[in-house]
């Protein structure tokens, strides 16, 4: 189990939300041909009860999503 | 270059060596010592010094956060261009979204997500390491990915240059993403270990360092209990049984949640036995980088 900085959602919907109004702030992708895609990426907790998915903050996302919070994320064991 | 049946190793304009020898415009001989040209036959190489004579692509991709606009960015003599890189950054942070892999099977290491890309320039400045650039990763979430490699039924050689940040950090190259993943990693507890398909090596002593370092393992399918190496030199290990899934699909990033906090700075896979061939790779690679 890890402590993690960043922001919380109950679904994948609201994930998907939160990482488009990153990409609409910074303007991603700013070509077509670019590789990058989006300005942040989202996770799931998959090992957690209940699941959930969520952003690890970054300074840049501070205008975006607002304060980040503290959560608990179960991580698998390496072996 | 021959001069009758000898390799010229040396080129002196009277007591001047020189670098290149051209034809015309042709470049017949080069001091360079190409090393895909010595030791072919790689599945996947990533490098920041051209690696190939043949390779006529690009180094790397690198999106300048001024702008978040992306330009490809190649080699001159066979290393680097680190003047077209400052110059495209321009003052400000450099990440890179695509490390191309010069082995010829197109594999290239991609990151989409602007969060997640190694940095290359920070305020304008190419983050070198003994006066080589690198790839930094921060440890966090800083990764690429890659067309899945199956190593399920043959040998490998893995060959990683680079540096952890710090004493006690987790540091790693080529990786399995699925848990429990193979790669060759300098851990957290300071202990090497070469995950292999069937086992895994742990070395016996810790070790503190955070110097720059070859680090290389090979995997024999026949074999059990395989060697790893640091800078040439044999890591004692004891060997553990254990199920290793058999694909490398992931730079920095082992397991779904272990990174990288370190520089990189080339990372070469060979599905193949390169046990012969192991000491003319470090060589290789030494006489580029000058690690030890």
């Amino acid at each position: 189990m890890e402590s993690i900085n960043g922001y919380q959602y109950q679904t994948e919907q609201e994930a998907q939300t939160a990482q488009s109004a990153c990409n609409a702030y910074y303007g991603i992708p700013v070509n077509d041909e670019d590789v990058t895609r989006n300005w942040v990426g989202y996770q799931f907790a998959e090992l957690n009860t209940p699941t959930f998915w969520y952003i690890v903050y970054d300074e840049s996302l501070l205008p975006v999503l607002g304060s980040p919070i503290k959560f608990e994320v179960i991580y698998p064991d390496p072996f | 270059m021959k001069l009758g049946t000898n390799d010229i190793s040396s080129v002196y304009l009277g007591t001047n060596g020189v670098s290149k020898v051209y034809l015309g415009s042709t470049e017949v001989w080069s001091s360079y010592a190409y090393l895909l040209d010595d030791y072919s036959g790689a599945a996947a190489a990533y490098s920041l010094r051209q690696l190939s004579s043949t390779y006529t692509g690009s180094a790397i991709r690198v999106r300048r956060s001024s702008d978040n606009t992306e330009q490809n960015i190649g080699f001159v003599n066979n290393e680097l261009d680190t003047t077209t890189l400052a110059s495209f950054c321009s003052g400000t942070n450099g990440f890179v979204t695509t490390w191309y892999d010069q082995s010829g099977n197109g594999n290239n290491a991609t990151q989409t997500t602007a969060a997640n890309q190694p940095q290359i320039v920070s305020a304008g400045s190419v983050l070198n390491i003994n006066s080589k650039p690198s790839l930094l990763t921060d440890g966090t979430n800083d990764s690429f990915t890659i067309t899945s490699i199956s190593t399920l039924s043959s040998n490998y050689t893995l060959f990683n240059v680079g540096k952890r940040s710090a004493s006690g950090v987790k540091y790693f190259g080529m990786a399995g993403n699925t848990s429990p993943g193979q790669a060759h990693l300098f851990w957290n507890d300071n202990k090497y270990y070469w995950q292999k398909a069937s086992a895994y090596l742990a070395s016996n002593t810790t070790y503190a360092t955070a110097n720059q370092q070859i680090m290389s393992g090979v995997d024999l399918q026949t074999t059990a209990n395989n060697t790893q190496y640091v800078n040439g030199t044999v890591i004692a290990s004891t060997y553990n049984a254990y199920s290793f899934i058999s694909n490398f699909n992931r730079l920095f990033q082992l397991e779904g949640s272990n990174f990288t906090s370190g520089n990189t700075q080339e990372i070469i896979l060979w599905l193949s036995d390169q046990t012969s061939n192991l000491s003319g790779i470090n060589t290789n690679m030494n006489t580029y980088y000058g690690i030890y």
